[in-house]
């Protein structure tokens, strides 16, 4: 007990200067020698301290200056020690105000009163100076304790609001990238050199590192791709927006005009000038020629899933003979395959997230479903298959999001050939 | 991602314990098989019996990892190959440039699969 009446005494000014910070003690008490001693006792420990005679002059100091930590009498005329404290607890005030109550020894029904009210802390008079000494050195690590508290709080919340800033900025900018990515993509369905092209297109995000296209080659030729690159959002979008602009006769000299034309080389090329690192995203694809008035064609398919042919009578085959992804290794060899399309025959390039499509119980839709969905809707319109190739995807996955990228580029050769039509 | 992790002889065996080498497992698929030594040079095989499904980013991580090893002076085999794991690496070709092989514990680790 001595000890600690001798130890703040002696660390008065290291202490005075933690005080500041601490805000005035505020001391109540209708007795005014009772006042001045714990008033005089609090100032010799180095704190700035505030006195008041009644609950009512207390509460006027209150309002206007920052104390943290009020000792106050219970029993005091008019506004008293509980009333005070009620409304101390019934104000939001911006720090948390401690509150030690002076009672009357063995004054239980005090004691439960004044715990009630919300005092944090009391003290039975008489009482030791030691022991309001330790009293109101707990009651300032607390008032500190809450302090730094809430200037974390203050903090994160200022941080959370930035982030909710940043993802606001992010979102819009992605909605906006989605909108330029779905103008690279081209609008169907059409009719190129006599034969219908529909798609199908659901990023499993907002953007997507799937892309497809078709574009004519002269007046009885036309190309088509698929691909694929691989990872989702951002790195994988701009990556197929890059690849998107290679793909586009209109921006190609006569040397990639020419490439353009001739599935193996165009393919060679890409896996040429993609470069083969590990940071960069390799893709896969399948590009095609095709002969609009023969039905024949030749494409090469790298490392993407195999071409369906969906024949008018129900039968299926698929194209391609399988290779490496494109962007992985530089010395990759491909290879083309011929084929021929009969009229009224569909082709389906599809990307994998559509046979990878895993229902909630984990089963995956897989390519037997993939192409009997697509044997079985082949009645209905070349879009409108589509149509129904999507809601029996959405059956299977039992809901509208998608793990993967979900795209099919189709094409149907008209009933008879044109010339002799 | 969690792997198993053994020696066989002279080789170091891993075998990650996931059904998915996805895109979003690829990044935590590197890491462990860079923290299991593959930049030392040492002879690696991977178990992929737990796997039954890997998407181009996942065969992206192992191109890598193949690639990795080589350059490290090591090696990087591939067992446990089977159902949707190998059909993937089949269509892209990936099984005649990464080194499948046949292994014994790995079948045996598949053999439910196979009777089911």
């Amino acid at each position: 007990m001595q000890s600690s009446m001798t130890s703040p005494l002696e660390g008065v000014s290291k202490r005075a200067a933690e005080a500041g910070g601490d805000g005035p003690v505020l001391v109540v008490d209708d007795s005014p020698s009772t006042r001045r001693l714990i008033a005089g006792l609090i100032a010799g420990w180095g704190r700035d301290v505030r006195t008041a005679a009644d609950g009512a002059e207390a509460w006027r100091i209150l309002e206007r200056e920052p104390v943290r930590l009020v000792v106050t009498d219970w029993v005091m005329p008019e506004v008293d020690g509980e009333e005070l404290c009620r409304r101390i607890r019934a104000t939001r005030h911006q720090c948390y105000r401690y509150v030690i109550a002076l009672t009357q020894r063995d004054a239980s029904d005090d004691l439960v009163a004044c715990l009630e009210a919300g005092a944090d802390d009391y003290i039975a008079k008489p009482f030791e100076p030691a022991e309001l000494h330790a009293r109101l050195e707990a009651g300032l690590r607390v008032v500190r304790l809450e302090r730094r508290l809430a200037t974390r709080n203050r903090q994160l919340s200022a941080a959370n609001e930035e982030l909710a800033r940043a993802r606001a900025a992010i979102e819009r900018d992605l909605i906006a990238a989605t909108k330029v990515q779905r103008r690279l993509l081209p609008r169907t369905p059409r009719r190129l050199h006599g034969w219908e092209v529909a798609s199908l297109f659901v990023p499993s995000t907002w953007i997507s590192g799937d892309l497809f296209g078709f574009f004519p080659l002269d007046e009885r030729h036309f190309a088509f791709y698929h691909l694929d690159v691989a990872g989702h959002g951002v790195a994988a979008a701009l990556a197929s927006a890059a690849l998107s602009s290679e793909l586009t006769p209109d921006h190609a000299g006569p040397e990639g005009r020419r490439r353009l034309a001739e599935p193996l080389e165009l393919v060679a090329h890409l896996n040429a000038t993609q470069p083969c690192d590990d940071e960069a995203s390799h893709f896969t694809i399948v590009y095609g020629v095709l002969d609009s008035l023969t039905g024949t064609g030749r494409l090469v398919q790298a490392g993407h899933p195999h071409p369906i042919v969906v024949e008018p009578g129900g039968g299926l085959r698929q194209l391609g003979r399988g290779g490496l992804p494109i962007g992985l290794f530089d010395d990759a060899e491909h290879e083309e395959e011929a084929f021929r399309l009969a009229p009224g025959e569909r082709l389906f390039l599809c990307s994998d997230g559509l046979a990878d499509a895993d229902a909630p119980d984990g089963r995956t839709w897989g390519e037997e479903r993939l192409r009997s969905a697509l044997s079985e809707l082949r009645e209905l319109p070349l879009s409108d298959c589509l149509d129904g190739l999507r809601e029996r995807l959405r059956a299977w996955r039992g809901c509208d999001d998608q793990d993967d990228d979900v795209s099919v580029l189709a094409l149907e050769a008209p009933p008879n050939p044109p010339e002799e039509a | 991602m969690r792997m198993s992790c053994h020696r066989d002889g002279a080789s170091l065996r891993l075998k990650p314990l996931t059904p998915r080498l996805d895109a979003e497992r690829v990044d935590d698929f590197k890491s462990a098989l860079l923290a299991a030594g593959l930049d030392r040079g040492g002879s690696l095989v991977l178990d992929l019996g737990d796997l039954r499904f890997v998407d181009s980013s996942g065969l992206g991580a192992l191109v890598w990892a193949a690639k990795r090893a080589r350059r490290a002076g090591g090696r990087l085999g591939l067992v446990g190959v089977r159902g949707a794991v190998e059909q993937v690496l089949r269509l892209t070709r990936l099984d005649r440039v990464l080194l499948v092989e046949r292994d014994a514990e790995a079948e045996a680790g598949g053999l439910p699969a196979a009777r089911a």
